[in-house]
């Protein structure tokens, strides 16, 4: 009889203890592969958690004489790991004609001074998105008729509600933007929209003309640069690029210098992640008790894996004395033995898959799932997973029977069964 | 035969078998007592994490239920401001970390001697060059400026109101005129009234970590100074120095709070204080990070939670599963029992205090085992060793419940065969 025909006998013989085995293997499995699926799902969710604490990093090139050229932003871009969101801004003067060539009036009650050359100029404002500028987000401005500004306008402007008044502007006029040094950069612009400020000043009396807000203009990234650089290049002084995992923030601003054709060295690259830096210690921490609670439940599972084998194999002298007696070898019986844990091991670790996945959705159902694709974290079984914790599983449980079986096996057939009785 | 007597016989000559409930026994209850403490060493972090957004919510005075008045700078609100007590009141409130309220003003500052300090990059007019934009603070630890990240601490400490006479200024501004923590500055107003001039001792150095030559903020007075020409100021100095104006006190406060899930309470809470007119003042809420991340860190916490609710679930599971076979190898042991006349309640006692036997050796083992394992594992990623700590309630929890369930256990797998007869039992044997 060869010993796979042996450990089928014995395996159906011994039903009680087949059906223990297997349970305890199907069990330590489906824990086992929950844990290696919730711990991805951990990481998974600190991702978002880091994510959602956002990080960006501004480049400031105003140093530069062309600024920050548009082929640089796409080539940023490019980079992996910063997001398509990207603010470029500007900041400028510039002298207001109509559209008859004449001069145009500003606000000036309530100027520190007056500069020269300034007497008919505002603060220009470039921004990708007028919205997002701090005007609008701090300062209390507030969009009252036509549009903001957004990267597909060209050659538009949002004005100040008094600004449009005392010039008679209205939303599709038009208007020139004209370099305050050098009157050959200019541009002429059409009105989008108009804003108004609806919280005082504070600076009245400390800013000059050209800085109060009746006086400033918002306009687009192309018209600030023909304006600020002339027409021949597109650039602009600040870009705000956003990653998508902050803490990659300083290997994607060291691959930004990498980038050629730009004088890194005078501009200046700030991060902004005090959010993701004030919770990185905590979310850390709750992602290491995570490991460490795997780590307990590996050790204790396999300690109760080998204790349970290692008694079984235990009961096991007499047979095995009888086997050796008969003139099976010692390496046949301990064959023998692994089929018989293989018997058992091979379909529990088949039915974990499924046990597993079970509870991996129940887990995934409790989850609260966010509003975008990319901040969604579920429990899934992968099959690496089962792939690891099936062959970590058998070769543990031959071990253990191996283990087991070795003190049996040194001993003569003699000596066991005398020790029996 | 007594039952005790019997129970600890049966243990002894199956010593096989006890080692392996034991062995389980001690298992279970280690991954429960660690899971335990993991649970609550992840309910402390998550609160702690939350606690890292920086949630605030800010006190600031209704200007649209007040009146207004006119003086030389332009109109002005007449509201109260807000009072040094009733910051108190509500910075009292339990779960608020921390509050700061500041007065701002353009101070001139001179060293002790009466010359002044000139500007980082002055532009020679000497009394604009002078002129320093100065925070009153409560406690300039929680100032946006600080906290934002713009600036940092480098030297000394912070603004309190545990001084009186304390600035902390920048570093730069204190290496250009060789100033350092301790010497003692003058400060004033405005020099050309009659302003009082008072003494402050440097208490700290900040460092500019922003950078400031980005144009993106300047909507407002402060963006005409250059952080380094910044001052934090003790609030009761520079209420002194600014007794001549009528407008001085505290629009507006922040206050921290260590967890944002309870911002609403302690709002509703800082809004019963009867002490304070709530008509003349409005509570902003500023919880946006969280907001923004609560979800995210839930999820994180649900996780953990659920993984040990399984491996607990599971390992109740095994502790009955094994009781249960255990129980019947002893059918035979059962039916003779029964036929020499002993009552089954006594069988059941008997099983049930060899159960409790080994459990009683095997829990301690279990609670040692567990404030190794975890409390090892937590010292490999340094700080955390506190934070997961086993204590001695998991163990209480652990050892009560685990006796009750091992119990129900071995009822549940011996109430089979009680139902049956000596004869019964012993003739479906062979």
């Amino acid at each position: 009889m060869n010993c796979l025909k042996r450990a089928y006998y014995h395996t159906i013989r011994k039903k009680g203890k087949t059906v223990l085995l297997f349970t305890v293997l199907l069990i330590m499995a489906t824990l086992m592969l929950t844990c290696l699926s919730i711990y991805s799902a951990t990481d998974d969710a600190a991702r978002d958690v880091r994510k959602s604490l956002m990080g960006s990093f501004t480049i400031n090139a105003k140093q530069l004489n062309t600024g920050l050229g548009a082929d640089v932003v796409q080539e940023v871009l490019t980079i992996e790991g910063v997001t398509d969101n990207y603010v470029l801004r500007s900041y400028t003067q510039a002298t207001f004609k109509s559209e008859n060539g004449s001069l145009m009036k500003i606000t000036t009650q309530g100027a520190a001074n007056i500069p020269e050359g300034y007497e008919n100029a505002g603060k220009i404002v470039g921004n990708s998105y007028s919205e997002k500028d701090s005007y609008f987000t701090e300062a209390g401005f507030e969009l009252i008729q036509g549009e903001a500004i957004t990267p597909e306008q060209k050659q538009a402007a949002i004005i100040h509600k008094d600004f449009a008044d005392s010039n008679s502007l209205e939303v599709g006029d038009y208007f020139t933007l004209e370099n305050v040094i050098d009157g050959k950069k200019s541009v002429r612009v059409q009105v989008v929209g108009i804003f108004t400020s609806n919280s005082p000043q504070d600076a009245i009396g400390v800013a000059p003309s050209y800085d109060l807000y009746q006086n400033v203009v918002f306009t687009d990234i192309k018209t600030c640069s023909q304006l600020i650089y002339g027409t021949s290049v597109e650039g602009s002084q600040y870009g705000d690029f956003y990653a998508e995992d902050p803490e990659k923030l300083p290997e994607l601003i060291e691959k930004t210098k990498l980038i050629t054709g730009m004088d890194w060295d005078n501009c200046i690259i700030t991060k902004y992640d005090k959010d993701y830096q004030n919770a990185k210690a905590a979310l850390t921490s709750l992602q290491n008790i995570v490991v460490i609670a795997i780590v307990v439940i590996a050790i204790v599972s396999v300690l109760i894996l080998t204790l349970i084998l290692v008694l079984w194999i235990r009961n096991r002298v007499y047979e095995i004395g009888v086997f050796l007696a008969m003139g099976i070898t010692k390496a046949n019986i301990l064959l023998q033995q692994i089929f018989e844990v293989i018997i058992a091991a091979v379909p529990a670790f088949l039915i974990s898959y499924g046990t597993s996945k079970i509870i991996a959705q129940m887990v995934t159902d409790r989850l609260i799932q966010g509003l975008s694709e990319d901040l969604s974290v579920s429990v899934s079984i992968t099959p690496i997973g089962f792939a690891i914790v099936s062959g970590i599983g058998l070769a543990l449980a031959m071990f253990a029977t191996a283990l087991s079986a070795y003190p049996i096996m040194r001993a003569k057939p003699k000596n066991i069964l005398t020790q029996i009785n | 035969m007594n039952i005790f007597k019997r129970a600890c016989l049966y243990i002894v000559r199956k010593w096989k078998k006890s080692i392996l409930i034991f062995g389980v026994v001690f298992a279970v209850a280690s991954l429960v007592i660690s899971g335990l403490a993991i649970l609550d060493a992840q309910e402390t972090q998550s609160a702690e994490l939350r606690g890292t957004t920086g949630t605030s919510f800010t006190v600031s005075r209704n200007t649209s239920t007040g009146g207004w008045g006119n003086g030389k700078g332009g109109s002005y609100s007449t509201q109260e401001f807000l009072s040094n007590e009733m910051l108190k009141n509500i910075g009292g409130i339990e779960g608020v970390e921390g509050y700061n309220a500041s007065v701002k003003s353009i101070l001139c500052l001179s060293d002790s001697n009466g010359n002044f300090l000139e500007q980082l990059n002055p532009i020679g007019h000497a009394e604009v060059d002078c002129m320093f934009y100065s925070f009153g603070c409560i406690n300039s630890e929680y100032h946006s400026l600080f906290l934002s990240g713009a600036l940092e601490m480098c030297d000394g400490s912070t603004i309190d109101t545990d001084i009186s006479n304390g600035v902390v200024i920048s570093k730069d501004i204190a290496d250009k005129h060789k100033l350092k923590v301790g010497d003692t500055i003058q400060a004033v107003n405005d020099p050309y009234s009659g302003d009082k001039t008072l003494n402050l001792k440097i208490i700290g150095l900040f460092d500019i970590i922003a950078d400031k030559t980005d144009e993106k903020n300047n909507y407002d007075e402060a963006s005409y100074y250059d952080y380094a020409n910044y001052a934090f100021i003790s609030e009761c100095a520079m209420k002194e120095m600014l007794s001549n104006y009528a407008d001085v006190g505290y629009a507006s406060a922040d206050f921290f709070v260590n967890d944002p899930q309870k911002l609403e309470t302690i709002i509703q809470e800082a809004q019963n204080i009867s002490s304070i007119n709530w008509n003349n003042f409005v509570v902003t809420a500023n919880d946006e990070v969280y907001e923004r991340t609560a979800s995210s860190m839930s999820n994180v916490s649900t996780l953990i939670i659920s993984l040990i609710v399984i491996v607990v679930i599971i390992s109740i599971g095994i502790i009955t599963l094994i009781l249960l076979m255990w129980m019947k190898s002893r059918k035979k042991e059962i039916g003779i029992l029964l036929s020499i006349g002993e009552s089954k309640p006594a069988i059941l006692l008997q099983y049930l205090l060899e159960t409790i036997l080994i459990s009683i050796v095997a829990f301690p083992c279990s609670y040692w085992f567990s404030t190794l394992i975890a409390g090892k594992l937590g010292g490999l990623f340094g700080k955390d060793i506190q934070s997961i700590a086993v204590s001695i309630q998991h163990f209480e929890i652990v050892s009560i419940v685990g006796i009750v369930i091992l119990c129900i256990a071995v009822l549940i797998s011996c109430l089979p065969m009680m139902r049956f007869n000596p004869k019964e039992i012993l003739s479906q044997m062979e």
